[in-house]
């Protein structure tokens, strides 16, 4: 008969609990490192092969390039993306025998009043230097360094830390590792499997 | 005689500036207590800490065209509104917010109170007829039995507080417990429970909101109601959330008493919040009850309880003289 006192002391309790939003504008969610952002585009890489556009399924991606006639390779001139119709599929970046595409955690930059804004060229595309699932030397902000940025930038580092945390927590268990840990563990005994997650996890960065 | 009208004037109007007020950050806090219960902020973005919100959202209710459909009873249309706003307002004046801050020191106070509210219950069923709609139908009907059938124990309810202190009167209600040195809801703590429960039905609030069950009914009684017509109606029930919770404080929790550091107004201010704050924190928490429930716990548990506590309030104020 009493039983609703609980529902009370329920809802009292969330009452006084931290609260899960995340003020959106002033402090931000840090992405895990598989996160599908916007698209970058590594032009020194590309061999102009064409099978981003052919892998396309909106078929929003064009491109041009040349053969330079001195090293005999393909060079790549124009890129272009129609992100009124991407999709996010990642599969440019999948096909990419180079990985001159790869996909940045970045998200944010989309958000336009004209339409014709969204037909991204070239030069957007290759200053998109946000941290992704992905190698680069001159990439910003990776992780850590993002994490120093959440801080100074957020208004509530309490809440950012913990999101920070969350999205660190993610890359570390990814599907690459477990995979090689299962592999691993395989081929030998059932025995030592968890020093196995560790240093796969370890190695994977 | 001309100088206590003028009084009596700038009261009225005074507290009807105040209540537009309170009632605009009833509604915020409303969102803001229903936001943190469950785990999030409420609103935060117009004016500091989303104090703005509400004075945008009537803003934006004014503002918006004003439609009378073709088909309803264009008359009771218009005045229904005003007849549900109305006693709500006038319910009001007599209130005893502190020992010297009251609108009519009325000798049938409590009465006065608890008939003119009930002339609400036409507004809505005017509302809801006169929509065509059958949505606004429905809802006017539930809303009528509801109101009915929880009035009765509503009324019961106080008649032990009324017997303990002998007087209608709000005022003398508050000095009986200040005699009596405890205030009335520990000798009349059955009574107040079945008031509290009977005043949020009678407030159409949540458990008990089935008028306007936005699942069920779209929104009830005023689903045709547009612009300035429904905030009229949401209006006069914020009013009367208030005008409960501060009868509830004035009945049971010894109105502005309190210890002297603070004045009494204030007690009455903190008492008075926590009514107001538990209703949303009720709503917060628990589900809609269903029609045929509602109606049952209203007319068998509710109504022999009250009539319980006014016997056992009466055998003990007889017993010991």
């Amino acid at each position: 008969m009493f039983g609703f006192l609980k529902g009370f002391k329920l809802t009292l309790g969330y009452f006084f609990k931290k609260k899960v939003t995340i003020m959106y504008p002033e402090e931000r969610p840090v992405m895990a490192e598989r996160f599908r952002g916007i698209q970058r585009i590594i032009p020194e890489r590309c061999i102009v092969c064409n099978m981003c556009v052919k892998a396309c399924p909106t078929e929003v991606i064009t491109l041009t390039g040349e053969r330079d006639p001195e090293t005999k390779k393909n060079r790549l001139l124009t890129y272009n993306i129609n992100f009124e119709r991407c999709i996010r599929c990642e599969f440019c970046a999948e096909v990419c025998p180079t990985s001159a595409v790869v996909f940045t955690t970045k998200y944010d930059n989309l958000s336009v009043y004209d339409r014709k804004a969204l037909q991204k060229d070239i030069t957007w595309l290759s200053a998109n230097k946000v941290y992704g699932n992905y190698e680069s030397e001159d990439e910003e902000g990776r992780p850590a360094e993002l994490v120093k940025e959440a801080k100074t930038v957020a208004k509530k580092p309490a809440t950012t830390k913990a999101a920070v945390t969350k999205a660190d927590e993610k890359p570390k268990t990814d599907v690459k590792s477990e995979v090689i840990t299962k592999a691993k563990t395989d081929v030998k005994s059932e025995t030592d499997s968890k020093p196995e997650v560790e240093t796969a996890g370890g190695d994977d960065k | 005689m001309e100088i206590s009208l003028l009084l009596k004037i700038i009261y009225g109007v005074a507290s009807l500036l105040l209540l537009l007020l309170g009632v605009t950050y009833a509604i915020y806090f409303e969102r803001k207590v229903i936001g943190y219960m469950q785990v999030r902020y409420g609103p935060n973005r117009v004016g500091p800490w989303g104090l703005l919100q509400t004075v945008t959202d009537v803003l934006k209710l004014l503002l918006k065209e004003d439609i009378i459909p073709s088909k309803v009873d264009r008359k009771v249309f218009i005045i229904a509104p005003v007849i549900a706003f109305a006693p709500s307002f006038m319910i009001l004046a007599t209130i005893p917010w502190s020992e010297n801050l009251y609108g009519a020191d009325l000798n049938i106070g409590l009465l006065y109170f608890i008939g003119i509210s009930s002339i609400t219950t036409i507004g809505i069923l005017m509302g809801g007829w006169s929509s065509n709609n059958k949505y606004a139908l429905l809802g006017a009907m539930r809303g009528v039995a509801q109101m009915v059938s929880y009035e009765i124990p509503l009324v019961l309810s106080v008649i032990g507080v009324v017997i303990l202190s002998g007087s209608l009167n709000l005022r003398d209600i508050v000095y009986a417990q200040q005699d009596m040195g405890v205030w009335f809801i520990i000798p009349q703590f059955l009574g107040f429970i079945v008031y509290i429960i009977s005043a949020i039905a009678e407030l159409n609030r949540s458990p008990f909101d089935l008028p306007e069950a936005e699942s069920e009914l779209v929104a009830g009684y005023h689903v045709e109601y547009t612009g300035f017509r429904m905030a009229f109606f949401f209006l006069s029930e914020y009013v009367y959330a208030i005008a409960i919770a501060a009868l509830a404080t004035v009945l049971f929790f010894g109105g502005w008493l309190g210890p002297a550091f603070l004045p009494g107004i204030i007690w009455f201010l903190f008492k008075w919040s926590f009514f107001i704050f538990f209703f949303f924190w009720l709503r917060a928490t628990l589900p809609r009850a269903r029609v045929d429930q509602l109606m049952t716990f209203g007319w068998k548990v509710l109504i022999p309880l009250a009539l319980v506590n006014i016997v056992i309030t009466t055998l003990v104020k007889a017993w010991m003289g």
